[in-house]
């Protein structure tokens, strides 16, 4: 499906600054189904898909958010390279309506490129609530490429769109800079080879003296190229008596200014809306923190209460009547076992995912992804850095570590456009090792459901804490600078729909069900037969040291640790069941989640990580992870019986 | 100051012939060490036809500037540095003025002094020249606030960011970029002299409100970007804090979250 040749036919490609809604376009425009969010980077990875208009195909290609060619992030190198390769045919620009300043200087930038450009204004409406009108035309007109208001609320504008694609032409450049500028710029993409694309680009950016260029560049490579280009570069700052990069931001900026204000009315009084004023409330310290509790106590009782509700609805009119009907038809032996049994292939394997963490996961999911369709996570993250700059870690890092409560895979691959390689690494491990991702985290919230509010909060201490002092030792023991550049804009706060929310929730389950059900079922047959054989009897033995005397835990959860090797969420449903069935104290419930929160990340999060750091450090970090963790998971038992006498 | 130096002492001048040419070499020479490439054959390229042998060896003679073999790795010396880090000062200062003060575009050669906005600026200027009462023509110039108080000192007129106060809004003066690349950014995201901008919170990133986004920044960003403190005000009409008086402490939650409710039920 991924695999949907670029080459094929003519490619569409959507580019625009982080978080305006590309990919709600793609998702539209081609009927598939990527996660949509509010925060920047939600896509990482280009998305494709195949688009028909009108008897044409065309490959329609999502890219992550970018600012401008001039690469400052890893992330731009990667949609910079990606342009020049598949070489697009047509490009849409996604920019929402609010931002449309903001937006323009790339729009200045793709105007460069001599290409068909189709700008497609999104979150219309929002500005209309603002009180400024947007007149599109008078857009259009100044742009001089055609502009489409497209709403994703009510799905207006897609069919525009779509004529548009058809017709539109080769866009011209809008901006013009001083002469001396002009006739270097002329001179250089004369000089670049014949066959490179955006040869007019590259030629800004060689004269901006963009140090990534010259990365992974095989039209630049050629032989004494590199030479003659700098030859000419050198000889045009000796002559040219300003900084031609502020130069050339400037005039795109002032362009970009006066294009935005012919096409912009206000209409009486500009409203300050209430919801910028509560984004200020999220990030204060005091309000802030406050919210923080109550967002976690809505996440406790709402999964503990509508997962609960949902898991006995299932179990009541689904899942009981057929085991029983199975029960009835197999005889008791050696089949019934196989299925049913403790580790059956059904009832730990099928049932347990669908009956069990399913209703556990829809629910954390819906919550999680309205507070993502809210806006709240970036604000989250700028509270939190109060604390988390005392680790070696700048505000870029925050929000990858943030977005690990929803997926350390996707947190990680977000973590890779954190320019520090100290920080990078600081921040891939704290991701790893005691962030509970969406899945853990709502079967953590299932089990200490049954232990009360108390118990929720005295885990979020205890992994806020682990996660404090890997930090402050990691921020001691790698070498290296922290880099304090960051700017982000933070996304406006949105009302967030229902309908768009249940999708996502919806996607986001399905997503789970394609990836673990399999594994669920394999992990129940594998443990089947550890069982059937007697080798799961001496792994207990061999464990029971550690597990009952250094962790005070039952012999059960030599099980779930094993499972956690396959995947995450079946070990947490493990220590979920024993801890139903009644079997595991205060004090042991609270030992067995935070270890399973901290032991073996998942094997994609290990994969991603291993990617980026090399096989040496990411299993070094992974060892460390490990070991800590059993480490930590005792002492918080030595620690918790000091008070509850265990 | 360093301008003065130069301008009110002529006999800077008369002492070396041709002071003005050698000048034009020294700064060259200037911009071509800041580069990071100096030689003889550059130095030709960038004066152009105006180019005289002769010149640049009366500056060696003087002492002011040294040559490798065969006109390569030309350097000056600390004398040299430091006359051509005044004329480089004051050359680029004088843009700064006519941009800034006179109105932009001064390619055009279209300076209109009258437009400034800040009266502070303008102040200083005023202060700066001892208050003069004509213009060069014999007619009055109207007396400003710094000629009545007869100020003496000329005032900073530009604070950074990081010294506003939370909740205060300011006019953008200058913006700095420690990168190149952040220059893109910056203009994206219209961080941009002349452009207002509201604080939000300073602690732990800088949140600061412009064109209807908000937008998160470091310190060392944040401390980059340069406001007019005469352009300080608060949006509920608060006088701008005076200096020396600090505003009350503690409460300051209270207080913001009682201007929040007075606010939100006005709109």
């Amino acid at each position: 499906m991924r695999k949907c040749r670029l080459q094929d036919h003519p490619v569409i490609a959507i580019l625009g600054l982080p978080n305006t809604g590309k990919t709600q376009l793609f998702n539209q425009l081609t009927q598939r189904y990527e996660l949509v969010a509010n925060y920047p980077l939600t896509t990482i990875e280009k998305n494709i898909a195949k688009l028909k208009v009108a008897n044409k195909i065309f490959t329609v290609v999502d890219l992550p958010g970018f600012h401008s060619f001039f690469v400052t992030a890893e992330e731009e190198v990667y949609v910079r390279q990606e342009l020049t390769t598949m070489r697009p045919t047509i490009i849409i620009q996604c920019i929402e309506a609010q931002r449309l300043k903001q937006s323009l200087s790339l729009t200045a930038e793709l105007l460069e490129l001599g290409l068909p450009l189709i700008v497609c204004l999104t979150a219309v409406d929002e500005t209309k609530r603002q009180g400024i009108k947007l007149s599109s035309q008078r857009l259009a007109r100044a742009l001089g490429v055609p502009v489409i208001e497209y709403s994703a609320l009510t799905n207006t504008g897609l069919e525009a769109l779509k004529k548009a694609i058809l017709k539109v032409g080769i866009a011209k450049r809008a901006v013009r800079y001083p002469l001396p500028i002009e006739k270097a710029l002329k001179k250089l993409g004369s000089m670049l080879p014949e066959d490179m694309p955006f040869p007019f680009l590259f030629a800004r950016l060689l004269l901006e003296r963009d140090p990534s260029v010259w990365q992974n560049n095989s039209w630049l490579a050629r032989e004494g190229l590199k030479a003659q280009l700098t030859e000419k570069i050198q000889d045009f700052i000796l002559t040219y008596r300003a900084n031609s990069n502020r130069i050339i931001t400037e005039k795109m900026g002032s362009w970009a200014e006066k294009v935005a204000e012919s096409s912009l009315s206000r209409e009486g009084q500009l409203k300050e809306i209430r919801l910028q004023r509560l984004a200020f409330v999220l990030r204060h310290p005091w309000w802030g923190f406050l919210i923080l509790i109550m967002v976690l106590t809505i996440f406790y009782l709402a999964v503990v209460g509508l997962a609960g509700f949902l898991e006995d609805l299932l179990a009541t009119f689904c899942f009981d009547p057929l085991s029983a009907f199975i029960k009835e038809l197999l005889p008791q032996g050696f089949w019934q076992d196989f299925l049913l049994g403790e580790f059956g292939v059904l009832s730990l394997g099928l049932f347990n995912a669908l009956g069990t963490i399913l209703p556990i996961l829809f629910s954390f999911f819906l919550i999680y992804g309205l507070l993502e369709d809210i806006g709240y996570l970036p604000n989250l993250a700028i509270l939190l850095q109060r604390f988390l700059s005392k680790l070696g870690l700048s505000g870029r890092s925050m929000l990858p570590i943030v977005l690990g409560f929803g997926c350390k895979t996707m947190a990680s691959l977000m973590a890779k456009t954190i320019p520090s390689r100290k920080e990078k690494l600081i921040a891939l491990y704290l991701i790893a090792f005691a962030i509970p991702c969406s899945a853990q985290l709502g079967l953590v919230i299932a089990t200490l459901g049954h232990y009360g509010l108390l118990s929720f909060f005295v885990y979020l201490a205890f992994i806020g804490l682990v996660e404090v002092l890997a930090g402050i030792i990691l921020n001691r023991l790698i070498k290296g600078e922290r880099r304090a550049d960051f700017i982000q804009e933070l996304p406006t706060l949105r009302l967030p729909k229902l309908k768009a929310l249940m999708t996502k929730t919806i996607y986001r389950l399905w997503w789970f069900l394609r990836e673990a059900l399999p594994i669920f079922i394999i992990a129940a047959v594998v443990i089947f037969f550890l069982n059937y054989w007697g080798i799961l009897a001496w792994l207990k033995g061999l464990a029971r040291p550690l597990v009952n005397g250094w962790l005070g835990l039952p012999d059960q959860m030599v099980e779930a640790l094993l499972l956690i090797l396959a995947r995450n969420e079946l070990g947490a449903g493990q220590v979920l069941k024993i801890a139903q069935a009644g079997q595991l104290s205060w004090v042991q419930a609270l030992v067995a989640v935070s270890l399973i929160t901290m032991f073996v990340p998942c094997l994609a999060n290990v994969i991603a990580i291993i990617k980026e750091v090399g096989l040496k450090t990411g299993f070094l970090m992974l060892l460390a992870i490990n070991l800590t963790s059993i480490a930590l998971a005792g002492l918080l038992r030595l620690a918790l019986s000091l008070f509850y006498g265990g | 100051m360093h301008e003065q130096d130069i301008h009110f002492h002529p006999q800077h001048h008369r002492q070396h012939a041709g002071g003005r040419a050698k000048e034009e070499y020294l700064e060259a020479l200037w911009t071509m060490l800041y580069e990071g490439r100096a030689s003889l054959e550059e130095l030709k390229k960038r004066l152009g036809s105006g180019f005289k042998l002769g010149i640049w060896q009366s500056l060696i003679m003087d002492g002011l500037v040294t040559q490798g073999s065969e006109g390569v790795s030309l350097d000056f010396t600390p004398e040299g540095r430091q006359r051509a880090e005044k004329l480089i000062r004051s050359h680029r200062l004088a843009e700064r003025l006519i941009v800034d003060v006179l109105g932009g575009a001064y390619e055009a050669g279209a300076c209109e002094f009258e437009h400034i906005r800040h009266e502070a600026l303008v102040d200083a200027i005023c202060t700066l020249l001892g208050h003069p009462r004509e213009c060069p023509h014999g007619l009055p110039i109207p007396p400003g606030e710094c000629c009545r108080r007869a100020a003496n000192a000329v005032k900073r007129s530009v604070i950074p960011l990081t010294q506003l106060e939370v909740g205060q809004s300011a006019v953008i003066a200058y913006v700095y970029a420690s990168r190149d690349g952040q220059l893109h950014i910056l203009e994206g995201l219209r961080l941009v002299p002349g452009k207002v901008i509201r604080l939000h919170q300073n602690r732990p990133v800088y949140v600061i409100e412009i064109e209807e986004s908000h937008v998160a920044l470091e310190e060392t960003v944040a401390a980059n970007i340069q406001v007019w403190l005469d352009s300080c005000y608060w949006e509920d009409g608060r006088n701008p804090p005076s200096q020396g008086s600090p505003r009350p402490r503690g409460f300051g939650w209270g207080r913001r979250w009682f201007r929040l409710l007075r606010r939100g039920s006005k709109d």
